[in-house]
C-alpha cells in the first residue's frame, strides 16, 4: 500500500548518518509557494505610443512557510533545533519527493490547547525559510 | 561606435525585452594582478648631440648648433605594458552588485564603481564556522593573511590581494549570458571597460566596493621624469626635423710669409779698398738688397772673367732661427747661376760645395760652403724664387752667384754681381672654417630624442612609456600556461616607436599632420602628469584624448566635421562609418532634457600669437542675433601665420556653437553608444530631431533589479542634420575645411588588422 512520504531534514555538513537527518513525525499540514518570485520592473518610453520596457533581474530565494501540529516534545525539540541550530543550508525532501534545499529562519510554535497531562507539547506550527533551490519532484499524479 | 558587439546586442536592445536568461541585462566582472613589463630597446639615433666643450672655450666646435647630423648615437628607450602579459591571470568575480561608469570627453579618466557582494556561499556539505551562515568577508583582499586571522579560522583563498588598489577589473557587459564560458568568451557580452582600481571600500554589512579609474590614469600617475622617461629622453623636449643645423669644417691652407731678414755681410768685405771700389764708389751697399727699393741694389767687386772659378761673389744675411723655404731675389742683370746655402745652428747645412777657387785672384777659399740648391742661367732680372723643403732655425742664407755680370765700371774688373732685393719666405699655416646649413635626416621619434615627425607621435611616446605599449606577444587572458585570444599587433609601429621595437600602443592614432616647428621647452612636460603634457598638444592640435571600453587609447579629431562615426573597439574592421545610431522616442528614450542656452555664445573669436603678431578674426555663430557684441580669443606662441590663427579660430566658434543646445538623455544600456559618437535623437515634447555630438555616457547596470540604463549627454551638431556637413561648411575658411578634411583622410587606425 502506497503511503505519504514523511518530510525529512538533512543536514549535509554533517556527516554522521544517525544525527544528520530528521523525518517528521507528522507531516506539515499546511504550505506555500516554495517557488522564486522573478524580478521584474518596467518602465514606458516617452513617447505615448511608445514601448514598455520590461528588466529582469536576479531571481531571489522564495520565502516559504509551511505549518502544522506538533505531535510531542521531540517533535517540538526537533523543529527547533533543526531551526536555530543548524545554521547552514539543509535539504528538506517534502512528500513530493522534491529535494528543496532550504535555510530556515524561524520556528513559531502556538500552544494548540491549555497544557494538560498527555497533551503538554500539544502546539501548532509554522516555520518560516528561505527556498534556494528545488528540484524536480519524483512523484506524479497518483504519488508513485 | 562599437564594432564588435554580439549579433543580438541592438536587436535585443531596441527591443525593449531584457527578461530571460538570455536576454536580461548582465554584468560579469574579472580581476587580475598585472604586472608591469617594461621592454628595453637600443637604437641608434640618425643624429648626434654634442655638448659644446667647457674646458676650452677656444677649441674648434664642428657643429656650433650641438648636433651633428651625419653620425647617430645609441639611444635607450624603454616602453612599459601594464595590460597585456601578467603572469595572473583574470579570475572572474561571482559577486557582482551592480556596476557604473561614466566617460566624458571632458576629463582625463573616466570612472567607475562596482558593489560586490563580500560574502560567499558555504559549499554544501560544509560546515559553517562562527556562526555564520556563508564565508562573509569571502573576498577581502587580506583575509586569512594576518596573524590574528586564526581567531575566525579564515584562511587565505585565490581572491587574497585581488579586490585591492591598483588591480585591473575588466567589465563585461551585454544582454544574456552563458555561466558555461568565462566572459572573455560570452557570445552576449562584450568588454565594456578595463579600470584600474582606485580605492576599496569594505563594510561590515557585507558590501565591498571598487572605485576605478580607466588606463588614463596610467598618464596622470606617471610624471614626465625619471624613470618612467628614459635616461635619454629625459628632460623631454620636442621639435619637428625641420631644423637645419649649423655645421663647420676646417681647412689647412699652406702660404709662404716673408721673413725678417737683416742683411749680414758679403764677400766684397775680403778685398781692400781699391778692388772693392767698383761697388762703393758707385754707392752701392750690401744694404741696398734689403731696402725694398728695387731701384738700389747691392753690387760686388769687379772680376775679370765672367765665369772664372775664382769669378763668384756671394752675399750673406741673417733669418734669425726662422724656418725658412724659399729664398727670392731679383738681380741686375741676367744669366746668372746661383748657389744657396743654409746656415743652422752655426753649420750650413750639408750638400756639394761650390767650385770655387782663388786661382791666385780670389780671396773666399775659407768661404766656400756647401750648398742646398743651385739654378743656372737665371733668365731676366728676376723675381727668381729658390724654392726648398721648409728648413727650421735658419741662423744665415748665402746667395753665391757666378756668371757674373759686365757692369762696364772701371777699367778692368767689369764682371760683377748684382742683386736688387733679397728676402727669405718661410711656410705660414692658416686654417679656414666653413659652415654649412645641414638638414637632419628624420628617424623614429621613440629612437630620436627631442625629434619628432607629428605631433600624434608625442602621445604614442607618452602612453607607451606610461603602461599602455602593445606587445607583438600579447593576449587577453590565459589559464596557466595557455594562451587565450591572443590579441597581438600585425605591424610593428617601428615608424615612430623605434626599428626594432615589436608592438605598438594600444590604440587608434590619428595623424595630426601637423609637427612643432619650434622646440616645445622642456617647462611644458617636465615633472608634470604625462596627461598634462598630452592635454597641452590635444589643445595645440585641437585633438581630443580618451581610453575607451577596451582600454584603448583613441586620439584624433573631435567627430564633428561630418556624418557618422569611428568604429572602434576590436572591430576586424575599423574605420569610419556612416551609419548614425537613432534613438527614437517610442523605442529607447525613458527620459530627455534639453537645454539651449548662450553661455558660450560669442559674437567675435581671434586667435593671436603671444605677441599679437599673428591674429585672426572670425564671427561667432548666434542663432539669436540681439545685437551683442561678445569677443573671446586664445592666444598661443605656435601659432606662426594667419592662416593658423583663422583654422583655431574657426574651430573654436565652431565649438561654441555646439554648446547651445544640449540634451541629457536616458535610454536602456547598450554598448554601441560612445563617447565621440554622433546619434539622431527623436522626441516630439522637445521638437529634438537633430544629429547630435555624444560628450558623456554613464552606465548604471544593476544585477539585483536587472536594470541597466544609460545617460547620455550630447550636444547638437547644428541646425543642418540633413548637409553632407553637419554645419554650415560654407562658413568655414577655405584653410579650415581642407585642414579638417585632411585629417578625415589621414587616419591611421593601429589596431587594423589584429593578430591572433
Amino acid at each position: 500500500m502506497a503511503t505519504v512520504l514523511r518530510w525529512v531534514l538533512q543536514d549535509p555538513s554533517d556527516a554522521n548518518p544517525a544525527t544528520n537527518n530528521y523525518t517528521f513525525a507528522w507531516n506539515p499540514n499546511q504550505m506555500g509557494s516554495p517557488f522564486p518570485t522573478r524580478v521584474l520592473s518596467y518602465e514606458g518610453t516617452t513617447a505615448v505610443d511608445g514601448q514598455v520596457l520590461l528588466w529582469e533581474g536576479t531571481r531571489t530565494p522564495a520565502n516559504w512557510s509551511f505549518s502544522g501540529v506538533i505531535k510531542n516534545a521531540a517533535h517540538y525539540e526537533a523543529l527547533r533545533a533543526w531551526t536555530y541550530d543548524r545554521q547552514g543550508r539543509l535539504f528538506l525532501f517534502d512528500h513530493f519527493g522534491r529535494r528543496l534545499v532550504v535555510v530556515l529562519k524561524e520556528f513559531k510554535p502556538e500552544p494548540a490547547a491549555k497544557a494538560r497531562i498527555g497533551r503538554y507539547w500539544h502546539h501548532t506550527y509554522s516555520i518560516d525559510a528561505l527556498v534556494i533551490s528545488i528540484s524536480q519532484p519524483s512523484l506524479s499524479d497518483g504519488g508513485l | 561606435m562599437r564594432g564588435d558587439l554580439p549579433a543580438s546586442h541592438e536587436a535585443i536592445w531596441r527591443s525593449g525585452n531584457y527578461v530571460g536568461d538570455d536576454r536580461r541585462a548582465m554584468a560579469r566582472v574579472t580581476v587580475q594582478h598585472p604586472q608591469m613589463r617594461l621592454q628595453t630597446y637600443a637604437m641608434q639615433s640618425t643624429f648626434r648631440k654634442v655638448p659644446a666643450a667647457t674646458s676650452d672655450m677656444n677649441s674648434f666646435n664642428p657643429y656650433p648648433s650641438g648636433i651633428d647630423p651625419a653620425h647617430g648615437q645609441p639611444v635607450t628607450n624603454t616602453y612599459a605594458d601594464y595590460l597585456w602579459t601578467s603572469p595572473k591571470p583574470p579570475l572572474e568575480l561571482p559577486n557582482v552588485k551592480n556596476v557604473s561608469w561614466t566617460r566624458t570627453t571632458d576629463i582625463d579618466s573616466a570612472g567607475c564603481t562596482i558593489e560586490f557582494w563580500n560574502t560567499s556561499p558555504l559549499p554544501l556539505g560544509q560546515a559553517p564556522e562562527n556562526k555564520d551562515l556563508d564565508r562573509p568577508g569571502f573576498y577581502t583582499a587580506g583575509r586569512g593573511q594576518a596573524t590574528f586571522s586564526s581567531r575566525w579560522k579564515h584562511e587565505a583563498n585565490q581572491w587574497s590581494n585581488m579586490l585591492m588598489p591598483d588591480n585591473i577589473l575588466r567589465v563585461y557587459e551585454g544582454y544574456g549570458f552563458d555561466a558555461g564560458l568565462p566572459p572573455e568568451e560570452d557570445p552576449h557580452l562584450a568588454l565594456s571597460g578595463v579600470w584600474m582600481i582606485d580605492e576599496v571600500k569594505l563594510s561590515a554589512a557585507g558590501v565591498l566596493v571598487c572605485t576605478c579609474r580607466d588606463m588614463g590614469r596610467l598618464l596622470i600617475d606617471h610624471m614626465n621624469f625619471l624613470p618612467v622617461v628614459p635616461d635619454d629622453f629625459y628632460p623631454t623636449t620636442f621639435q619637428n626635423w625641420d631644423q637645419k643645423v649649423t655645421v663647420q669644417s676646417q681647412r689647412r691652407i699652406s702660404s709662404t710669409q716673408r721673413i725678417n731678414v737683416t742683411p749680414d755681410s758679403s764677400g766684397n768685405e775680403h778685398w781692400p779698398e781699391w778692388a772693392y771700389s767698383g761697388a762703393k764708389v758707385y754707392g752701392h751697399t750690401l744694404q741696398n738688397a734689403f731696402d725694398n727699393n728695387p731701384g738700389t741694389y747691392w753690387l760686388s767687386v769687379g772680376n775679370d772673367t765672367p765665369a772664372y772659378r775664382s769669378s763668384y761673389e756671394y752675399l750673406d744675411f741673417n733669418a734669425n732661427g726662422a724656418t725658412v723655404s724659399e729664398v727670392r731675389f731679383t738681380t741686375v742683370g741676367a744669366g746668372y747661376n746661383v748657389y744657396l746655402s743654409v746656415m743652422v745652428g752655426g753649420s750650413w747645412l750639408p750638400g756639394p760645395v761650390v767650385n770655387y777657387h782663388e786661382d791666385g785672384r780670389g780671396h773666399y777659399h775659407a768661404e766656400v760652403t756647401p750648398y742646398i740648391l743651385s739654378e743656372g742661367g737665371l733668365a731676366g732680372e728676376g723675381e727668381h724664387v729658390l724654392r726648398f723643403a721648409p728648413i727650421a732655425g735658419v741662423t744665415r742664407i748665402r746667395l753665391w752667384l757666378n756668371n757674373l755680370q759686365d757692369f762696364g765700371l772701371g777699367s778692368r774688373f767689369h764682371y760683377r754681381a748684382g742683386v736688387r732685393e733679397i728676402g727669405a719666405w718661410g711656410p705660414v699655416d692658416s686654417v679656414v672654417v666653413d659652415s654649412n646649413e645641414v638638414a637632419l635626416t628624420p628617424g623614429p621619434t621613440g629612437s630620436n630624442p627631442g625629434r619628432c615627425q607629428d605631433f600624434t607621435d608625442i602621445v604614442k611616446l607618452f602612453c607607451g612609456w606610461a603602461g599602455l605599449f602593445w606587445p607583438s606577444d600579447a593576449y587577453q587572458y590565459h589559464v596557466g600556461s595557455t594562451v587565450k585570444f591572443p590579441l597581438r599587433p600585425l605591424v610593428p609601429d617601428s615608424g615612430v616607436l623605434g626599428a626594432p621595437v615589436q608592438g605598438r600602443i594600444w590604440g587608434d592614432f590619428q595623424i595630426t599632420g601637423a609637427s612643432p616647428p619650434a622646440e616645445i621647452i622642456a617647462s611644458v612636460f617636465d615633472k608634470k602628469t604625462l596627461a598634462d603634457g598630452i592635454n597641452y598638444i590635444a589643445e595645440v592640435v585641437g585633438f581630443m584624448f580618451f581610453i575607451d571600453s577596451t582600454g584603448a587609447v583613441q586620439w584624433r579629431m573631435p567627430n564633428v566635421w561630418s556624418l557618422g562615426n569611428w568604429i572602434g573597439g576590436v572591430a576586424p574592421r575599423p574605420g569610419r562609418t556612416n551609419k548614425i545610431l537613432v534613438l527614437d522616442e517610442r523605442q529607447v528614450i525613458t527620459g530627455l532634457d534639453a537645454s539651449i542656452q548662450s553661455r558660450n555664445v560669442r559674437e567675435g573669436v581671434f586667435v593671436a600669437n603671444a605677441v599679437g603678431k599673428y591674429a585672426a578674426i572670425v564671427g561667432g555663430f548666434n542663432p539669436n542675433d540681439t545685437g551683442l557684441r561678445r569677443m573671446c580669443g586664445w592666444t598661443d606662441e605656435n601659432f606662426k601665420t594667419i592662416d593658423e590663427a583663422r583654422v583655431m579660430a574657426d574651430l573654436i566658434a565652431v565649438k561654441q556653437l555646439f554648446k547651445y543646445r544640449q540634451d541629457r538623455v536616458v535610454i536602456p544600456g547598450f554598448l554601441g553608444i560612445e563617447i565621440d559618437d554622433q546619434v539622431r535623437i527623436f522626441e516630439r515634447v522637445t521638437s529634438e530631431g537633430f544629429i547630435h555630438y555624444v560628450q558623456g555616457v554613464s552606465s548604471a547596470n544593476d544585477l539585483v533589479s536587472g536594470k541597466w540604463t544609460m545617460t547620455l549627454q550630447t550636444h547638437w551638431l547644428g541646425d543642418d542634420p540633413n548637409g553632407a556637413w553637419v554645419i554650415d561648411k560654407q562658413m568655414l575658411h577655405a584653410n579650415t575645411i581642407a585642414y579638417v578634411d585632411s585629417l578625415v583622410a589621414g587616419s591611421e587606425w593601429s589596431r587594423a588588422g589584429l593578430g591572433g
